[in-house]
């Protein structure tokens, strides 16, 4: 810096100022890549004190306000959302928690718990003054009985979705105790009610997909993980409370409680005393997986894309097409919102053999709130509807409104990723470093897939390795094509690429994997090993790792020696517990970050809190291989079992725990 | 402790059984009678009909006798005491705990601010909420009390005003002079008007009470400057939960709340609106709750049935009745007008307070309803008939008076829930809800 400031000390001062802006910051961008908010930007949306917006639905309406209801039951338009001076009107009030709202010919709908109401203003006044029910469902009044929706179907009509309540007993277990809990209905604008689909547990992202009806559910019960399905009429989506409706008039749904018990075992045991007993994963066991509902229930629905629990999302909200034109190359592609981690990820689609699977990925977090509802603005920002009341997320405000914008600068990413007949095809954004996309080394790809099984949540399980062959990097850089081998279908297969670079600055990828669930393999011939290369860095060389690894290794190391010295010395000495440094690639690789935080409450105890319970290590390490989630009353999102950590990996993390512990 | 043979008398009686007061109160008390029961016809709020019997001692003014106070047989020290009362129009009386430390009972026509000086008020402390019933209601006062010890002042451990706290651990300053006893009687003393007491209890405490466990969270009240709209979930004794509930806050400080699964008024009340904690707080169970003390009328039902026969039960359910709502019109001052199907008719429904504030005003339009069709009015073990259209509901619960009837004639007939008072649909009904 010196030398260059006498350089150019007699150029003048207005130069010297700018050197002294530009120089710091090209230094810095050498080094460091670019980040999600380096290119798309959370803001707010200033909101006058006192209105608490716990939003619940977003609807943008043909001049360009917004609508918005929250869980307090209200219904605001918002005008010129977008500028730095929106104004609120107070719509329509005292609902009961509106969890849904759409604009449809001059008036605003919403989804209530019990009821689709339409909110009209007839008098204009800017307030809705017919509050008409144009239908009501019954419900049990159990407060997990939400209603999510409406959305409105090319044909004018609604659909709604429904969740399940909980057992009083078996409070671990999805119940439907009226109907249509659990399921998704169409209602048309007379009222009448027409049962669509069933087998949802906590369906709270419904959304409309080019004209089709998708939705997103939360892991629980029977639901693996978080994913993204299509919904056609008599599907079954895979929770078994809704199917004890099938039944009734209109029902759709062939499938009943009893053909599916014929193949499915609910585990509905008691103890010795006469109470149930709450299933837990079983480590070792013969699993059933959403593959054998399929071929056990024809109407059984897979979903589209696993969003994979706790790196994509713990409790997946709406989802929306990015329209042309707003976000730059994902035009077209699916944006997922996610309450518990705040975040929002983004999904590429494909059909392939008649079915719809793709990849899923990581696009924007850091927002305030847990996210449940988006909306497209008319400058191409993206509103950002949060609440987290009662769950907890990692945006640690309880409710808010934001928008979401782009600055026009094309982040480093995996464009798309396509399933070939021998692996998969990847576009980036922008044009890869050549060696680095010719070396094998730059790339992962790992294959497991969820149980289908009455425990809450799933571990990723039958967890495998997959050989790179070879890749074929296109002449303009924008295309990798892997050769993989033994692709399993029905899979999870991530596609890691950490040894990727951007041409020109030598950037890492912002999100460096991919998910992809892989129903079906497309036929097609195979690729020639023409121009194909096979070089791997990584067999003859130690190369430099892209990843915190070091320090996990150091901190093996450290454990290592002082159970050395533990040994070598007559007076047992307590071996030292990892630092937090030492374990966060753990905490990371393991997606326990997803949920909890040293020191904050979030979806799960801070970590500090689990310290002050005195587990045992070896305690602690049953706990994450199979949570007791009645011992954190205080917390509404159960913990699913982790059996897949290492135990040397999870007494580590343990051993930092306890750590913590005053 | 002299007290405690007669105590323990009165404790094995349950709640719902006259206590033999002659036991509880030095009778014959100036000015007092002992009746069976006591009505304030509505036409003629200021006066009252006592009938012959034992279990309630009334206070009539006369011009020959002058008032005297009721005084406890015993002396107390810590203490517990309940006691329903009732007062005629403008009547006025003070209940003296350790026989100096006032609580006013009186009909002050239950004012938006209330005063010290207000029913449930006592010197330096206004009730927390104004939950007082209309003259001719009967209505129940609760009472821990922790006697002055030393230098140690008395103390109001709870005041509940027909179910609603209006006090919680308040000191309580004797008046100027007075020698602070130990123990000492209590005494009802009538200033003006009809006054009349029953169900009394008396019981000297060893160990008082601490405060009530209301949880942990911060409350989330919901206040109505304005006319506000809130559905929840409903919790009402002996039924299930009311799952599609809308409570209506008014700024008179008078609200209900309305089943739109049934067409059903199912509560109204008088004070703060509602407690929505439970809803609001974290995950919340869906229910709010009202703050102030409510007039239940019995398990939701349609409010409009077609009966086979006149004798016919009244549904239970909305089984067969083509029951549909379709939501509610709000008008330019804020207040809805429930509209639903059924029978193959259209029912419109409007709900507003009473000019005076003392209860609601209650309109019912139906239109091609079929013949057989009838409104439910009430439902309550006991339906008095006073008269030109004015009806008391239970036990001095409520008054109900019908305004407009289209003609038809109101019928009382016994049902499953006690008495029942029809009147077969017609165009528009009106009545009141005094309460």
């Amino acid at each position: 810096m010196t030398t260059t400031t006498k350089q150019i000390a007699t150029i003048g001062m207005a130069v010297l100022l700018m050197a002294l802006l530009i120089i710091p910051f090209a230094s810095t961008l050498a080094q460091e890549s670019p980040k999600e908010e380096d290119f798309f930007q959370v803001r707010k949306v200033r909101t006058p004190e006192g209105i608490i917006l716990e939003v619940g639905g977003l609807a943008l309406l043909p001049d360009g306000n917004l609508g918005v209801s929250t869980r307090r039951g209200e219904v605001y338009i918002i005008e010129n959302p977008t500028s730095s001076n929106p104004y609120f009107r107070r719509f329509a009030s005292g609902l009961h928690e509106i969890l849904g709202l759409a604009y449809k010919d001059g008036a605003l709908y919403c989804a209530q718990r019990g009821e689709l109401t339409k909110l009209i203003d007839t008098d204009g006044d800017g307030r809705a003054d017919v509050y008409e029910t144009i239908h009501a469902w019954p419900l049990s009044g159990h407060y997990h009985e939400y209603s999510f929706g409406p959305l409105i179907a090319p044909d004018g009509s609604f659909f709604v979705t429904g969740n399940v309540a909980f057992g009083d007993e078996e409070w671990w277990r999805g119940e439907s105790r009226v109907p249509w809990r659990g399921w998704a209905f169409n209602i048309t604008e007379d009222g009448k009610l027409t049962p669509w689909a069933t087998g949802m547990r906590s369906p709270a992202g419904p959304g409309m997909l080019n004209g089709k009806f998708f939705y997103t559910d939360n892991q629980g019960d029977w639901i693996g993980s978080g994913g993204l399905w299509q919904v056609e009429k008599g599907d079954f989506m895979g929770h078994p409370a809704g199917l004890r409706w099938s039944g009734l008039e209109g029902s759709p749904m062939k499938l009943t409680t009893e053909k599916f018990l014929a193949s499915m075992d609910e585990r509905r045991l008691k103890n010795d005393q006469g109470r149930y007993i709450k299933p837990e994963n079983i480590i070792v066991e013969d699993y059933k997986t959403a593959v054998d509902a399929k071929e056990a229930f024809p109407e059984f629905r897979l979903p589209a894309v696993w969003l994979p629990h706790g790196i994509l999302g713990i409790s997946s909200s709406e989802p929306t097409i990015i329209p042309e034109g707003v976000f730059g190359p994902f035009a077209g592609q699916v944006l997922v919102g996610d309450q518990g981690m705040s975040m929002l990820s983004r999904v590429m689609l494909e059909e392939v053999n008649g079915q719809l699977q793709g990849a899923a990925i990581g696009f924007r977090s850091g927002f305030r709130s847990g996210i449940l509802r988006t909306a497209w603005a008319p400058d191409g920002s993206l509103f950002v509807g949060e609440t987290n009341r009662g769950w907890g997320s990692a945006g640690e405000a309880n409710e808010g409104l934001e928008r979401l914008t782009w600055n026009g600068k094309i982040p480093f990413e995996m464009l798309n990723v396509k399933a070939m007949p021998d692996g998969f095809e990847i576009t980036f954004t922008q044009p890869v470093d050549t060696a680095s996309a010719n070396d094998l080394a730059s790339y992962a790809v790992d294959s497991y897939t969820y149980k289908y099984h009455p425990v809450y949540g799933s571990p990723p399980v039958d967890m495998k390795s997959h050989r790179i062959r070879g890749v074929k990097v296109s002449a303009d850089g924008l295309t990798a094509r892997l050769l993989v081998d033994s692709l399993k279908e029905h899979y999870v297969h991530s596609i890691t690429l950490d040894g990727i670079r951007e041409r020109d600055n030598f950037y890492s990828l912002i999100h460096p994997t991919a998910y992809y669930t892989l129903h079906s393999i497309p036929q097609g011939t195979k690729l020639s090993m023409v121009g194909v290369s096979t070089k791997d860095s990584s067999i003859p060389v130690v190369k430099e790792e892209p990843m915190p690894e070091p320090t996990v290794k150091a901190a093996a190391g450290k454990t290592a020696s002082a159970k050395a010295a533990e040994t070598a010395k007559p007076a047992p000495v307590k071996p030292k517990a990892p630092t937090y440094k030492e374990v966060e690639g753990l905490l990371a690789k393991y997606t326990c970050m997803a949920c909890h935080n040293p020191e904050k409450k979030q979806v799960g105890p801070s970590y500090a809190d689990i310290a002050k319970r005195k587990y045992t290590d070896e305690k602690m390490v049953q706990l994450i291989y199979n949570p007791q989630p009645a011992n954190w009353p205080g917390y509404a999102t159960e913990m699913p079992p982790m059996p897949h950590v290492p135990k040397a990996d999870a007494l580590k993390i343990a051993a930092y725990i306890n750590s913590l512990a005053r | 402790m002299r007290s405690f043979p007669i105590l323990l008398g009165l404790m094995v009686l349950s709640a719902s059984q006259l206590i033999a007061q002659p036991e509880l109160f030095k009778l014959p008390a100036s000015g007092w009678s002992v009746a069976g029961d006591v009505t304030i016809p509505l036409a003629k709020p200021a006066s009252a009909v006592a009938t012959t019997g034992e279990g309630v001692l009334v206070h009539i003014p006369a011009r020959k006798t002058a008032a005297g106070a009721l005084e406890s047989a015993s002396a107390y020290g810590n203490m517990a005491l309940e006691f329903s009362y009732l007062l005629g129009a403008g009547a006025e009386a003070t209940l003296f705990l350790h026989g100096v430390y006032p609580i006013t009972l009186a009909d002050d026509g239950n004012p938006s601010v209330a005063t010290a000086g207000s029913n449930g008020g006592t010197p330096g402390y206004a009730p927390r909420q104004s939950v007082g019933r209309a003259p001719g209601l009967w209505q129940h006062l609760q009472v821990v009390f922790q006697a002055p010890a030393g230098d140690v002042p008395a103390r109001l451990v709870r005041a509940e005003l027909n179910g609603v706290v209006i006090h919680e651990n308040i000191a309580l300053q004797p008046p100027a002079g007075t020698a602070v006893q130990a123990t000492a009687p209590f005494r009802i003393a009538p200033a003006r008007g009809v006054v009349a007491i029953k169900d009394a209890k008396a019981t000297q405490l060893t160990d008082l009470p601490g405060p009530a466990n209301t949880g942990n969270a911060d409350p989330i009240i919901i206040t109505a400057p304005v006319v506000t709209m809130h559905r929840s979930f409903m919790d009402i004794p002996d039924a299930p939960r009311i799952t599609h509930a809308i409570s209506l806050g008014h700024p008179q400080q008078v609200h209900y709340t309305y089943d739109l699964n049934k067409g059903s008024l199912l509560q109204v009340w008088r004070g703060g609106f509602l407690d929505a904690t439970p809803m609001w707080h974290e995950r919340g169970n869906g229910t709010a709750r009202p703050l102030g003390s409510p007039v239940r009328f019995g398990a939701p039902a349609l409010t409009v049935a077609r009966l086979g026969s006149a004798d016919a039960p009244w549904p239970t359910d909305t089984v067969g009745s083509g029951f549909k709502p379709n939501g509610y019109r709000v008008d330019a001052a804020g207040l809805p007008t429930f509209r639903y199907q059924v029978h193959g008719g259209q029912v419109e429904d409007a709900i507003q307070p009473l000019p005076q504030g003392n209860g609601f005003s209650r309109s019912i339009l139906c239109s091609a309803l079929p013949a057989g069709s009838y409104l439910r009015l009430a439902v309550a073990p006991k339906i008095t008939d006073q008269g030109k259209g004015v009806y008391v509901i239970g036990d001095n619960g409520w008054y109900l008076t019908l305004q407009e009837t289209g003609g038809a004639k109101p019928v009382i007939r016994d049902g499953q829930g006690g008495r029942e008072l029809l009147i077969p649909v017609g165009s528009t009904v009106r009545y009141s809800i005094i309460f």
